[in-house]
C-alpha cells in the first residue's frame, strides 16, 4: 500500500464508503472478506449478520487505534479528523490500520470499510465508543 | 444447516498435484489423512439429543423465570436463570438468538450490580459488548458499576493495612477479585488472605479461599498442594478439589459428559479425537469436549490443537489464567509444527442458520491462537459466538 496510485485508490474507496449506511458497510465487509462459503447464495440479511459478526471482532482490535492512551474528552487529532468529515477520516484511519498492521494482511478496501464503520460508531462520541469497546485491562 | 470449520495447515503440501476443482475428500485420500469419520455423525448426534426447539423452549422458560426473579428482586436467582438461558443458546448464531443471549448478559449485569457485586456486573457487561452494540442503558450501567468497583478496589487497598481485618472482609476481597479476575486484584486478594492467615492460622475455610486465589491465577499445583492434605477430613474441600481435578483429568469431577466417557478400548487417533473434541466444544458441550481433548493430550501432550481446545474449555469454565497458560503452550507447539500435514475439521449443526463452511481466516479467534492468547491476557470473558462464528 505505497505510492501515488495506492493513495488515489484509497481516496476513491474512502469517498465511496463515506456514502454508505452502516448496514451497507457490514454487507460490503462480508463481501470483501468472504469468510464463509454458503451452500446457497446468501441473502442480504445473512451477509449483514456475517458482516456484523466480523465487525464485532474487528471493532475491539481497531479500538486500540482510537482509544489507547486516550484521556477523557479526547485526543485532538482524532477529534479534528472526525470534524474533517467521513471521507478524510476514512482515508486517514485506513492508512493507520494498514500501517500499524493491526489487521494482518488487510487490503486497502477492507481497511477503508473498517474505517468507515469506525466513523459511524464514533458519531455517538469517541468517549462512548472507547468506554464500550476498548479494554486494555488485564490489570487495574 | 451444518457449519463446518476447517483449519488447514500446509496448504501447498495438501493440495500439491491436485487441481483447484478437486475436493477436499480427494486431497485427504491422496495424502492418506486420518479418518474424518467423526465429524458429521457427532454433529448429527448432538442435534438429535439437543434439537433447537428443545433448547429454545428451555431458554425461553429460563428467561421468563429470570424476569420473574428480577421483578421480585431475587438477584442471585435471576442471574442463574439468565445464565441458563444464555448457555442453552450458545450453539446458535441467528441474530435474534444472539440478541436474547446478549439481553441475558445485560440483565445479569443489572442484577449483579443490584446485588452489590459490581465486579461481576462488569464481567457480564464485557460479555454483552462482545455480542451487541452498546446502548445508552448498558453504558450507564457500566459507569455505575465502574464507580462502585473503584470504591471496592479502594476498600481492598485499606484492608491490606488494616489492623482489624475480619474473615468476612477476606471472603469479600477474594470473591471480588475472582468475579473480575484482573491480575492486580488477585495478588492483592492473596495478600489479604495471607495477612489474615498470619493471625488466624490455617483454618480450612480460609485455605479454601487462598486456594481459589491460586486457581484464578492459574496456579493449579499450588492450589492442589495447599488443599490436598485437607481432603480426608473435609468433604466440602474434597468435592471442590475433585471438581478442579476434573479440569485436567478425564473422568474426574462432578460433571459427567452428556455423550459418555471415552471408552477404554477407544482406538481413535489424535486427529480424530481432537476433531471430536472441537465438535463438542463449538456445540457448547464443554465436558464432552474436555474428555476427548484430554484423551488426545494423553496420546500427544504437545498437540497444538488439543492444547488449544483444552484452553478454550478452561476459558469457558472461567479459568482465564489457566486458559492463557494453555494457549501459550498451544502457540509454542504450533510454531514447532511445520513439517506435518494436518486438517483440523469440526462441525456444528445450527438449525437457525444456513449451511456454510469456514476456512482459515486470521480474523476468527477459533483459527487464531495468538488472538485468543491476547484476549485471555486482557482477561476477556468467554463468549461462544465471539470465538467461533
Amino acid at each position: 500500500m505505497t505510492g501515488q496510485n495506492s493513495q488515489n485508490d484509497l481516496h476513491v474507496l474512502a469517498d465511496s464508503y463515506s456514502q454508505l449506511s452502516k448496514d451497507q458497510l457490514l454487507i460490503e465487509l462480508e463481501r470483501l472478506i468472504e469468510p464463509a462459503r454458503f451452500k446457497d447464495e446468501p441473502s442480504e440479511a445473512t451477509r449483514k449478520r456475517e458482516g456484523g459478526g466480523l465487525w464485532r471482532r474487528i471493532r475491539k482490535k481497531v479500538a486500540v487505534v482510537i482509544c489507547k492512551d486516550r484521556q477523557a474528552g479526547g485526543n485532538e487529532s482524532i477529534n479534528s479528523l472526525i470534524m474533517a468529515g467521513a471521507g478524510a477520516f476514512i482515508e486517514e484511519e485506513a492508512k493507520i490500520i494498514i500501517g500499524t498492521g493491526i489487521l494482518p494482511g488487510v487490503t486497502a478496501a477492507v481497511a477503508a470499510a473498517v474505517a468507515a464503520l469506525l466513523y459511524h460508531e464514533l458519531q455517538k462520541g469517541v468517549d462512548v465508543f472507547c468506554e464500550a469497546y476498548y479494554s486494555a485491562e488485564g490489570t487495574d | 444447516m451444518v457449519v463446518v470449520y476447517t483449519w488447514k495447515l500446509n496448504d501447498g503440501l495438501i493440495f500439491d498435484g491436485l487441481t483447484s476443482g478437486d475436493s477436499i475428500i480427494e486431497a485427504m485420500k491422496a495424502h492418506e489423512f486420518p479418518r474424518a469419520a467423526v465429524l458429521s455423525q457427532d454433529a448429527s448426534r448432538i442435534k438429535e439429543v439437543w434439537p433447537w426447539e428443545m433448547l429454545r423452549d428451555y431458554g425461553s422458560e429460563e428467561e421468563d423465570l429470570g424476569d420473574e426473579a428480577y421483578r421480585n428482586r431475587e438477584w442471585g436467582e435471576a442471574i442463574d436463570h439468565y445464565q441458563h438461558c444464555a448457555q442453552a443458546l450458545e450453539r446458535f448464531r441467528e441474530s435474534s438468538v444472539l440478541e436474547v443471549a446478549a439481553r441475558c448478559y445485560l440483565r445479569s449485569a443489572h442484577c449483579a450490580l443490584a446485588a452489590g457485586r459490581p465486579a461481576l456486573s462488569l464481567t457480564f457487561l464485557r460479555q454483552h459488548f462482545l455480542m451487541e452494540d452498546a446502548s445508552e442503558y448498558a453504558l450507564d450501567l457500566q459507569r455505575v458499576a465502574k464507580e462502585y468497583d473503584a470504591k471496592f478496589f479502594h476498600q481492598t487497598e485499606e484492608w491490606l493495612n488494616s489492623t482489624n481485618l475480619k474473615f468476612e472482609d477476606v471472603k469479600f476481597a477474594v470473591e471480588y477479585a475472582i468475579e473480575n479476575p484482573l491480575s492486580g486484584r488477585l495478588s492483592r486478594a492473596e495478600q489479604i488472605v495471607e495477612r489474615f492467615r498470619a493471625r488466624a492460622g490455617n483454618e480450612p475455610e480460609l485455605l479454601w479461599y487462598l486456594g481459589r486465589c491460586y486457581m484464578s491465577q492459574g496456579r493449579w499445583s499450588d492450589a492442589h498442594s495447599l488443599l490436598a492434605p485437607l481432603t480426608p477430613d473435609n468433604v466440602v474441600i474434597s468435592a471442590h478439589l475433585s471438581r478442579w481435578q476434573g479440569l485436567f483429568s478425564r473422568g474426574c469431577g462432578k460433571w459427567t459428559p452428556r455423550f459418555g466417557a471415552v471408552p477404554d478400548d477407544c482406538d481413535l487417533d489424535v486427529s480424530d479425537a481432537v476433531n471430536r473434541g472441537l465438535t463438542f466444544l463449538v456445540s457448547a458441550l464443554y465436558h464432552d469436549a474436555r474428555e476427548w481433548l484430554l484423551f488426545a493430550l494423553e496420546k500427544s501432550p504437545q498437540d497444538p490443537f488439543a492444547l488449544f481446545g483444552h484452553a478454550l474449555f478452561l476459558w469457558r469454565q472461567g479459568w482465564i489464567a489457566l486458559a492463557a497458560e494453555r494457549l501459550k503452550l498451544a502457540k509454542d507447539a504450533l510454531e514447532k509444527y511445520g513439517d506435518e500435514f494436518r486438517l483440523v475439521q469440526f462441525a456444528r449443526i445450527d438449525e437457525t442458520c444456513e449451511a456454510r463452511s469456514y476456512h482459515f481466516d486470521p480474523l476468527y479467534p477459533i483459527f487464531n491462537i495468538g488472538d485468543c492468547l491476547e484476549r485471555t491476557r486482557s482477561r476477556e470473558p468467554f463468549v461462544s459466538s465471539a470465538i467461533a462464528p
